[in-house]
């Protein structure tokens, strides 16, 4: 398509340049002609005159001659007058001779013009009849040279002296035809030539026109065709950033349901683990409790056995942490509580214990939130929230930034964020620090039970997994975002419940 | 004092619980799941019921369903370390369906005593 174009495009140009370049040179060829007839036209006239001025020489030598030798009679004085007049009717022969020979010269030059460009002479010339006029006139201008030098009678001469006026007035008249012929071919050449310039200035004008009328329509069609190409490759670039940004929150969508599968399948195996070690649980406390009843009192055994029945206590409260975590999605969740009122509480003791260093920026855009949390288990997760803040910041000053809004979660998103989550609004909490943030290979493992980056004795393991139990199972998910150095900030998003006394009243058992 | 039914399909948790409510003066007999504590109770009266939730054979929850239907009013003190769900859950689930009490594992003894204390008609 863009070849043809470009071919048809070369083709109207070429044909322009042809037309100006043929036009060009037919004006030039035909101004040409024209001027070449005027230059030898003009000679041939001069030289026609130069003849009659010798003629009229010859004649007029003579005419005084005879006067002379008429008026004076004398015998011996004629002697001389032939030979006198012999000598200047030479003279003037000379001269007609050389006339002649250019008159002749400008009428075959003429001749070889016409004959030169492939054209003949046209017939208003008639070239042949002047010659044949010019042959008689010279034979006549001879006959008048040969009467004055055979000294004839005065008569005689003036008799061929008026014969030669007549055949000069003929070739004279025919010149003067064939000068007006010739010039009024020549003006009708040259109109015909300015009309064909002017026809072809029409046509160049025209064809420019055209020219122009193409390129405008090939620039246009040209700048469309780029522009749809443009807007093509666009759209097929915005199309490959959309895939490019579905196919990442699939990613993390899908990242976020692997892990969240993985933590089901943990739960689910710890649920089985707790079940069986409580059981085993069962005779270490129970019997150990037994046989120090019986031990004497302050005996080493009664402190043994007081030892093991402690650590199967021990043993039995971390298996209850390690079973909150395996409470995960399964179940409906039981209690409920009001967010805002749990979290003021919970910041106002953390305001007091907190380190002087660390300021507690508390951000509350709700006046009340039903959640479906005990109110112990939102206790749980703010201390181990905060806590984990704080331990962020390293001893370092700064601020921890707590927020909780409402948002609307749509399609898996919560203000464009990817979450785990059915439609509807919830509770946004978050919790933000300045602190050391998470590396990205240790963000993946923070909700697994007894993963700890704390130093040994510091933290068990299990506070975010906690939270994570008790988040999902209320119907909720955590998104963390973190960035080592920077800070770290869990969102914690809770289904929304009506209001207590918004809710209708259970139907009478 | 008391005649208890102990069910649980553990053999330690039966010995352990089973010597120290006997210690505190209690007859305890035994069953391994619902099925043969249903049974015993077939020919035998108890005074009060002791049941594990999770068991291989009949469970606690049918045991519990059955007591209800024909020995309405028969004390059930259930006891649960969990499983696929937590321990608390199925406690509530039990207590719902007509146990009397709930107790998670491990059960402290004294405690256990205490509410046996609390449930026996005096």
């Amino acid at each position: 398509m863009k070849a043809r174009l470009h071919l048809a495009t070369g083709a109207v140009l070429c044909l322009l340049f042809a037309t100006v370049l043929f036009g060009a040179k037919a004006a030039h060829r035909s101004l040409h002609a024209n001027e070449e007839m005027q230059t030898h036209i003009v000679p041939a006239l001069r030289y026609l005159e130069q003849m009659r001025f010798g003629i009229l020489r010859v004649v007029s030598s003579s005419s005084e001659l005879i006067v002379a030798k008429l008026t004076q009679g004398a015998a011996a004085e004629t002697d001389e007058a032939p030979t006198a007049l012999g000598k200047a009717a030479d003279t003037e022969a000379d001269l007609i001779h050389e006339g002649d020979e250019e008159f002749r010269a400008a009428l075959y030059a003429l001749r070889a013009l016409y004959e030169h460009d492939g054209g003949k002479v046209p017939d208003a010339f008639r070239i042949e009849a002047i010659d044949a006029a010019r042959d008689r006139l010279v034979r006549q201008a001879e006959h008048i040279i040969g009467l004055a030098s055979a000294d004839a009678p005065v008569a005689e001469i003036a008799a061929a002296k008026e014969r030669f006026e007549a055949l000069e007035m003929q070739a004279l008249a025919m010149i003067n035809l064939a000068l007006s012929q010739a010039q009024e071919a020549a003006n009708r050449d040259f109109e015909q030539t300015t009309q064909d310039i002017t026809d072809l200035r029409n046509e160049i004008v025209l064809l420019g026109l055209l020219g122009i009328v193409v390129m405008g329509a090939y620039s246009v069609f040209l700048i469309r065709l780029l522009q749809r190409e443009a807007d093509a490759r666009l759209q097929a670039e915005r199309l490959a950033l959309d895939n490019a940004r579905e196919v990442e929150r699939r990613k993390r969508i899908e990242g976020r349901l692997a892990a969240h599968q993985k933590m089901e399948a943990l739960g689910t195996m710890l649920g089985g683990i707790a079940h069986s070690v409580n059981n085993f649980l069962m005779p270490v406390i129970t019997l150990s409790k037994m046989l120090k009843q019986d031990a004497p009192e302050g005996s080493e055994q009664r402190e043994d056995l007081a030892r093991i029945q402690a650590s199967g206590e021990k043993a039995s409260r971390l298996l209850k942490e390690v079973l909150a975590f395996s409470r995960t999605t399964e179940t409906a969740a039981s209690g409920h509580c009001e967010l805002v009122g749990a979290l003021r509480r919970t910041l106002s003791i953390a305001t007091a214990t907190l380190p002087a260093t660390l300021a507690l920026r508390p951000h509350i855009g709700l006046d009340a939130a039903w959640v479906p949390e005990s109110e112990a288990d939102i206790d749980t997760m703010l201390f181990n929230l905060l806590g984990n803040a704080v331990d962020a910041m390293q001893g370092r000053s700064g601020e921890i930034r707590v927020h909780l809004d409402r948002v609307r979660v749509e399609d898996g998103l919560a203000d464009g964020v990817p979450v785990r989550l059915e439609a509807g609004d919830y509770a946004r909490l978050g919790i933000a620090d300045e602190g050391c943030g998470i590396p990205e290979d240790v963000l993946d493992h923070i909700f697994e039970p007894f993963f700890t980056t704390k130093a040994v004795g510091k933290g068990t393991g299990l506070g975010l997994s906690v939270t994570y139990g008790s988040v999902s199972q209320a119907g909720g998910d955590i998104v963390v975002t973190s960035q080592p150095g920077v800070g770290t900030r869990f969102d914690i998003f809770l289904p929304l419940l009506p209001a207590p006394d918004e809710r209708a009243a259970p139907p009478a058992a | 004092m008391a005649k208890i039914l102990l069910v649980d399909d553990d053999v330690d948790v039966r010995y352990a619980l089973g010597k120290y409510l006997h210690r505190a003066g209690h007859q305890v007999v035994e069953a391994t799941d619902g099925a043969q504590a249903l049974s015993l109770m077939a020919t035998e009266a108890f005074d009060l019921v002791i049941t594990d939730i999770v068991m291989p054979e009949a469970d606690g929850i049918e045991l519990i369903l059955d007591i209800g239907r024909n020995t309405p009013g028969l004390p059930v003190i259930a006891i649960s370390g969990g499983g696929r769900l937590g321990r608390a859950e199925y406690l509530d689930m039990a207590q719902g369906l007509g146990a009397t009490a709930g107790l998670a594992k491990p059960v402290d003894p004294d405690e256990l005593l205490a509410l046996i204390d609390r449930l026996l008609p005096r």
